[in-house]
């Protein structure tokens, strides 16, 4: 007797399926071996054009049930129709079976009675030559493994018979066996429903086999079967199906005693998997899968019900018996190499850093900053300019940080500076001693700006002499300089990160890891110097504007830097209404105050060029003019773009550079100071230096020789303008000094460090009295708030700010005059243990002497101070409490718990965002391999570029012919 | 293949074009820049607070009985009340007393100290104590005014020579221990000895230093208190013994700080029976000067004797001033450096020492104590003053109108007046008491609290 098939047929009215089931009807009229019956099951309200197509088929019976419905829990309905039938076919609304199919199943079926489960070839609907599914496997851990997902179709796996387990799209099942196996299992979600029925299948003791000359075409409309992932909804779908089929299956399969331990890995497993996705730079997979393990994991149900449908389904066989149908390790590996093997264009070429002349300008540079700072070697800390001392643990930096009290002012409780947090992690890498992380910053600055700038170079020119001269040009540019010998830890800071940001934001709209470090950069260079706010954003529009498909990436290159400055965003912005103060340079007061003269300026020096006679002053400046020359050169070649791009670049940074010093919003004991243009002549010296090495890299001058002099020269020239700044240390001129370990006296810093105590520091002025609050041992560079040193443009900020300010004020007033209150009381309350009248410069005037001895004369006739220290070098210091015990009780309150809860929240945030942004920088293997397949030069004629992807490499890497050696020997 | 060329040729034209206006652009803007005035600056403003502090306490402190020593069998160094002091006190707000307890055994009975903490403005206090001694080895009428500490005090007056006892007391009314100085300016110029430095007064504490023990037999010493860490109240108690015969017994206020110009009021001068009746003790500590000493009658606008007077730097000298009449004198020093001054004038059994005061500037209050006849001299500065004289509380106004440079002295009853003037003068009280003479200063208030600016 033939066997009976009774075909099932299901239709998810939601997807419009009309196309897709007329062309699956019409197939299964044209059956050389015709289905004995037909039932379809229709979920949801169906179009009258899909009733009608419905209705044509001839089916015997149709179901109706409701849009919830999935195929596995259509089937439990429809299956009490079968009848006699001795075999159900699984089909949907999108799969078509060639002519042939059944008759080749039901052949196979007829002569393989050990075999419950046949599965057919599953093709693309619109390509039969690629192959959909054809048996599916499973690796130890219980992952999916289709066999020949996305092969073509060759004939080559037209032997295979025995799988584990199958795609359930096509499948034929004997009727017994489906019955005694109870199904399809309705708690998975399509993916993995023909290998976990054929899984029980075999466990029950049937065989499984894919019969490879029935195919069966597919659309993958995610009825019946996975979704294809196709479209971003597609593919969160299909990741979402596997996913909780992957999840649910191991909780079903898992021996019971390991189930609990299964169940409990799950909420990590999340994380983990977040993590996994960050650096794979898929943050997209994270919600599905996210979404996918927890609905497993809280299902325990749906585990109970399909673990006793495997035990009912009669577990005659062993799971050892289904080892060697599993797919090894080697297997799996040869598998994912397939996805990789085809051959991937590389427009990179070598970098050629050893070979290309890169490792020996760094090491130059490295032996011209020793010369230049050899004192550094031997100091214990760095101090001068805008330089002070570092906390003496990482986790005081880190503290400095931190949303919360802030370690200056009366009672000021607010966001760190995002500066604070770059100092934290200087700090971090020389975590034994932190103070040498700045020192190691000095001593590295120049070779770390030689590195920077001839990374910059290959952006620009695969010549060895001219990325070379990019790199000498950016360690000795003069912002850079001045900034190092003055001690301005932030422009130094904002240069050696400068030509990474424009690396990473250039690269940023084709690739994640790519904008994620730029963001990073940004947040650390915006941290540093708060100037280059302005600039920054319309280099970051620019890029969002040109980078079309990847818009998103270049966006997501905004959130580090927004995440570090939110908070102080925040307290600025909407809370005082000052956002201008927001540009307040952090750190200790800038050194030089007043604004530089414009032609120290427009020739990119930041400020009056240092080392040099005032006689002599434009010569320094006239030294770069040779650089500017060759930058202007650049639009008339063929590098225009580059060469515009760069000379926007250029003026934005100059105009940025004049305006700052007009933005006088820090304060100083001698008034309100300019910000310092130092950040912003390094941006406009970017541009410059870029264009000049686009323009020489481009052929703008025409004879090799010339180019090699023009360079010769312009580097000649500004070695020669930087290089009296540069001798100034060893001369024993420049700010920076062998630096003082705290800022307050010795006794304060034995007694203070790590205590919460503060001081009360009194400095006499010409017109009265400057006072500040000092918590802790000293003041610290990350302890330094701009909330402070920036009190806002408006009228002094907050209330809370005022009235704190008047609070200060009153108590320095009662104590300098020797006025008969509860000043010092008031003082112990606050947790001020000490009293430090601070030296007075002499400059400081006759009348700020007078007022010091007076002060001094009443702080010491006050019985509840105890003078400490007549004249300490630092100055005159009291003790508050008549007795030690007294004044060891002295500490400052704890934060109120809203603080405290506000800080964490913060601070959680903000770790999170870094933490994702960080994993997303991580280079990997495949982003590199991504990366290749764009050349490394910047604003390439389109040309080029095209002829760059045609799989050739890049002609501009190679070595270039005629000139490379004569002109290496010029440099 | 022409038409690609052409318009290729266009675009690179168009770029040089482009280029070139760039160039021109930035070079001219460049220029502009650098010529430019100044843009106008966006400057925030250094938060200053403009503060009134609480008013500094007044302190006074008072000289406390009168001190004789060797009357202790056994311990020739011990000093012991000759006399009691009568203070006579008042202030708003009302002082309170607190006690100033001897810091050595050696250093006698202590003193008092008035406090009051004022408003707004300081508190008020006047307060003046005398004693009267009637022993065979001290007689006499002392008495002088409380005064405030200081961290510098010139004290002019007493002599070391045998038979004579001059103390300086060093009262702390504060709350820190104050290290004192002692130097002694004598014919040899200044003098510091071991037992005049490092001198510890506590806090609440009063010692008493002979100044015979730093410099003897001096006959003119004038003592510099230099105080450090707490300011101290310094007197000087003097008394003389000639021939077994008490002459004389006087508490002697620290004078005006050193200045080229000095002025003493309240001088009394008796009955012309002895010799040298007026000395005024002068000192330039620092440099030769050369003095002239002006003698004023009482309603008497030009002088009536005057003295020139050569003097060494750091050595004191005694000036007597001949010729005068009994009466009432206000005495001036102009010197070509600054000096320190004091005037004495002797009776047959007293001495009375009258330092040179401070010019008042605001009104004053003063205390006169009880123990005899009080005149109030009255030294008009460089301008015509009108002075009025009220009791504390301001009733029974007593007017004297002053041309520049003249004296005039007015009798008065225990008690505290205030005076006021037009213009500054200087003041001080004679009290006489049979053949008994003191001098009361009147001090000037203590200055208005100023505002402090605090840049917070």
């Amino acid at each position: 007797m033939p066997a009976r098939v009774h075909a099932f047929l299901y239709v998810r009215a939601d997807d419009r399926p009309d196309a897709h089931l007329a062309r699956t009807l019409a197939a299964l009229t044209a059956q050389s071996r015709p289905v004995d019956a037909l039932t379809i099951v229709i979920a949801g309200h169906a179009q009258p054009a899909t009733m009608a197509l419905v209705e044509a088929s001839g089916a015997e019976g149709v179901v109706v049930a409701s849009r919830t419905t999935r195929f596995a829990q259509a089937m439990g309905l429809a299956a009490r129709r079968v009848g006699d039938a001795d075999a159900l076919w699984l089909l949907g609304q999108d799969t078509a079976p060639e002519p042939d199919a059944l008759r080749r199943l039901v052949g196979a079926l007829d002569v393989q009675p050990s075999v419950a489960v046949f599965a057919p070839k599953l093709i693309r609907w619109d390509e039969p030559s690629r192959i959909v599914s054809l048996g599916v496997s499973m690796t130890a851990y219980g992952r999916a493994v289709g066999l020949a997902d996305g092969e073509f179709d060759q004939g080559q796996h037209d032997g295979d018979d025995d799988v584990l387990g199958a795609d359930v799209r096509g499948m034929l099942v004997r009727h017994d066996a489906w019955r005694a196996l109870g199904g399809i299992d309705p708690a998975l979600f399509g993916a993995d429903d023909g290998l976990d029925l054929s899984v029980r299948a075999r466990l029950a003791g049937h065989r499984v086999a894919v019969v490879p000359r029935a195919r069966l075409a597919v659309a993958g409309d995610g009825a019946i079967g996975p979704t294809a992932p196709l479209g971003a909804r597609g593919r969160r779908r299909a990741l979402f199906e596997t996913r909780i089929g992957q999840r649910h299956r191991r909780l079903v399969y898992a021996p019971a005693a390991l189930l609990p331990l299964h169940w409990l890995s799950y909420p990590p497993l999340v994380v983990f998997a977040a993590i996994l996705a960050l650096v794979r730079k898929a943050p997209r997979s994270i919600a599905p899968d996210a979404a996918a393990t927890l609905t497993a994991w809280i299902r325990l149900r749906d585990v109970a019900r399909a673990r006793r449908r495997i035990a009912a389904g009669g577990a005659r066989v062993p799971w050892s018996r289904l080892d060697a149908l599993r797919v090894d390790r080697r297997q799996l590996r040869d598998r994912l190499a397939l996805d990789g093997i085809a051959p991937e264009p590389d427009h990179r070429g070598e970098l050629r850093f050893f070979s290309g002349g890169g490792a020996w300008v760094v090491l130059g540079a490295a032996l011209v900053s020793i010369v230049a700072f050899f004192s550094l070697l031997a100091w214990p800390a760095l101090g001068g300019g805008a330089l002070l001392p570092m906390r003496t643990t990482v986790a005081g930096l880190w503290a400095d940080a931190a949303y919360g009290q802030r370690a200056l002012g009366w009672d000021l409780v607010g966001p760190a500076d995002p500066f604070a947090a770059v100092v934290a992690v200087i700090g971090s890498l020389t975590a034994w001693a932190p103070a040498q992380g700045l020192l190691a910053l000095w001593l590295l600055a120049l070779p770390l700006a030689a590195l920077a700038g001839w990374m910059g170079a290959t952006r620009l020119t695969a010549r060895a002499w001219l990325r070379a001269a990019g790199a000498a040009g950016w360690a000795l540019a003069p912002p850079f300089v001045s900034a190092l010998v003055d001690g301005r830890p932030g422009a130094v800071i904002a240069h050696l990160l400068l030509p990474w940001l424009l690396i990473c934001l250039a690269a940023s709209r084709r690739s994640l890891a790519a904008a994620s470090g730029a963001g990073l950069l940004a947040g650390a260079l915006l941290a540093a110097a708060p100037s280059l706010a302005v600039p920054a954003l319309v280099l970051w529009l620019g890029a969002l504007v040109t980078a079309g498909r990847g818009a998103g990436r270049t966006a997501w290159a905004l959130a580090p830097p927004l995440a570090l400055a939110a908070p102080l965003v925040w307290e600025r912005a909407i809370v005082q209404g000052d956002p201008l103060s927001l540009l307040a340079d952090p750190g200790a007061p800038p050194v030089a105050p007043g604004a530089p003269p414009a032609w120290a300026l427009l020739g990119g020096w930041g400020r009056i060029p240092l080392g040099w006679d005032e006689a002599v002053h434009l010569v320094p400046v006239l030294l770069l003019v040779p650089f500017a020359l060759l930058a202007l050169l650049s639009p008339l070649t063929s590098r225009w773009r580059a060469g515009g791009a760069l000379l926007a670049i250029a003026l934005l940074g100059t105009a940025v550079a004049f305006a700052a010093p007009r933005i006088a919003v820090t304060v100083t004991a001698a008034g309100p100071i300019g910000l310092d243009p130092g950040p912003a002549a390094s941006l406009a010296w970017l541009g410059v230096l870029g264009a000049a090495v686009a323009a020489l890299d481009a052929g703008g001058l025409r004879r090799p020789v010339l180019r090699g002099l023009a360079g010769t020269v312009a580097i000649a020239a500004v070695a020669v303008a930087v290089a009296p700044a540069l001798a100034l240390p060893t001369r024993g001129g420049g700010a920076i000094q062998n630096g003082p370990v705290s800022t307050l006296p010795a006794y304060v810093a034995a007694v203070g460090d790590g205590a919460r105590s503060g001081t009360l520091v009194i400095d006499a002025r010409a017109d009265g009295y400057g006072a500040r609050i000092v918590w802790g041992g000293s003041e610290t560079l990350g302890g330094q708030t701009t909330l402070l040193s920036a009190p806002g443009l408006g009228d002094g900020g907050t209330d809370a700010a005022r009235a704190s300010d008047d609070t200060v004020a009153a108590v320095v007033a009662d104590l300098v005059t020797g006025a008969d209150s509860a000043g010092t009381a008031s003082l112990a309350d606050q947790g001020i243990a000490f009293v430090l009248v601070d030296a007075t410069p002499e400059s400081a005037g006759e009348d700020a002497a007078a007022r010091r001895a007076q002060a001094i004369a009443a702080l010491d006739a006050r019985g509840s101070l105890v003078s400490v220290g007549e004249e300490t070098g630092r100055g005159a210091l009291w003790r508050v409490g008549a007795s030690e015990p007294e004044a060891a009780g002295i500490e400052r309150a704890e934060p109120p718990a809203s603080v405290a809860l506000t800080g964490r929240l913060v601070a959680l945030a903000q770790i999170a965002v870094m933490i994702i942004a960080v994993l997303l920088a991580v280079p990997t293997l495949a982003s590199r391999r991504a990366a290749r397949r764009h050349p490394r030069l910047l604003g390439l004629p389109r040309t080029a570029r095209d002829e760059g992807s045609s799989g050739e490499l890049d002609p501009l890497a190679e070595p270039l012919p005629e000139d490379d050696e004569t002109e290496e020997a010029g440099v | 293949m022409s038409m690609l060329r052409a318009w290729r040729t266009a675009g690179v034209g168009a770029r040089y074009v482009a280029a070139a206006a760039a160039s021109v652009a930035a070079v001219a803007l460049a220029a502009t820049l650098a010529f430019a005035p100044p843009a106008p600056r966006v400057a925030a403003a250094a938060p200053a607070v403009e503060v009134l502090p609480a008013a500094t306490p007044t302190v006074l402190v008072c000289p406390g009985d009168l001190l004789i020593g060797g009357r202790t069998a056994g311990d020739a160094g011990a000093l012991a009340a000759a006399a009691p002091a009568r203070v006579e006190s008042a202030g708003t707000p009302e002082p309170d007393e607190s006690p100033i307890e001897p810091a050595t055994d050696a250093s006698g009975p202590g003193t008092l100290a008035l406090r009051a903490v004022g408003g707004d403005r300081p508190a008020e206090v006047a307060a003046a104590s005398s004693s009267r001694a009637a022993a065979d080895d001290i007689a006499g009428l002392a008495a002088a005014s409380c005064a405030p500490p200081r961290f510098e005090s010139w004290l002019a007056g007493g002599t070391t020579v045998p038979g004579a006892t001059t103390l300086v007391t060093l009262a702390n009314p504060g709350e820190v221990a104050a290290s004192v100085e002692l130097t002694v300016y004598g014919a040899a110029g200044a003098v510091q000895a071991p037992g005049g430095t490092d001198l510890v007064v506590g806090p609440g504490e009063r010692l008493v230093v002979p100044v015979a023990g730093i410099a003897p037999d001096e006959a003119a010493p004038v003592v510099q208190v230099r105080a450090t860490r707490a300011p101290v109240t310094a007197f000087l108690q003097y008394s003389e013994v000639q021939t077994l015969q008490p002459v004389g017994a006087d508490v002697i206020a620290p004078s005006a700080a050193s200045a080229p110009r000095q002025s003493i009021a309240g001088v009394r001068v008796p009955a012309s029976e002895g010799i040298e009746p007026l000395t005024v003790r002068l000192l330039s500590a620092d440099d030769d000067a050369t003095a002239v000493v002006s003698v004023t009658a009482e309603g008497e606008a030009a002088p009536s004797e005057t003295v020139e007077v050569d003097l060494a730097a750091g050595v004191p000298v005694d000036v007597a001033v001949p010729g005068l009449d009994e009466g009432a004198y206000g005495v001036r020093v102009e010197a070509s450096a600054p000096v320190v001054a004091a005037a004495r004038t002797t009776t047959t059994a007293d001495a009375a020492w009258s330092p040179a005061a401070e010019a008042l500037e605001a009104p004053a209050l003063f205390a006169v104590p009880d123990g005899g006849d009080a005149e109030l001299g009255i030294a008009a500065g460089d301008e015509a003053a009108t002075v009025t004289v009220t009791d504390a509380s301001g009733d029974e106004p007593q007017s004297i109108e002053l041309a520049a440079g003249s004296y005039a002295a007015l009798a008065l009853e225990p008690g505290t007046w205030r005076l006021s003037s037009t213009t500054a003068v200087t003041a001080a009280v004679a009290i006489a008491e049979g053949n008994g003479a003191a001098v009361v200063a009147v001090l000037p208030a203590a200055a208005d609290t100023a505002p402090v600016r605090v840049y917070p």
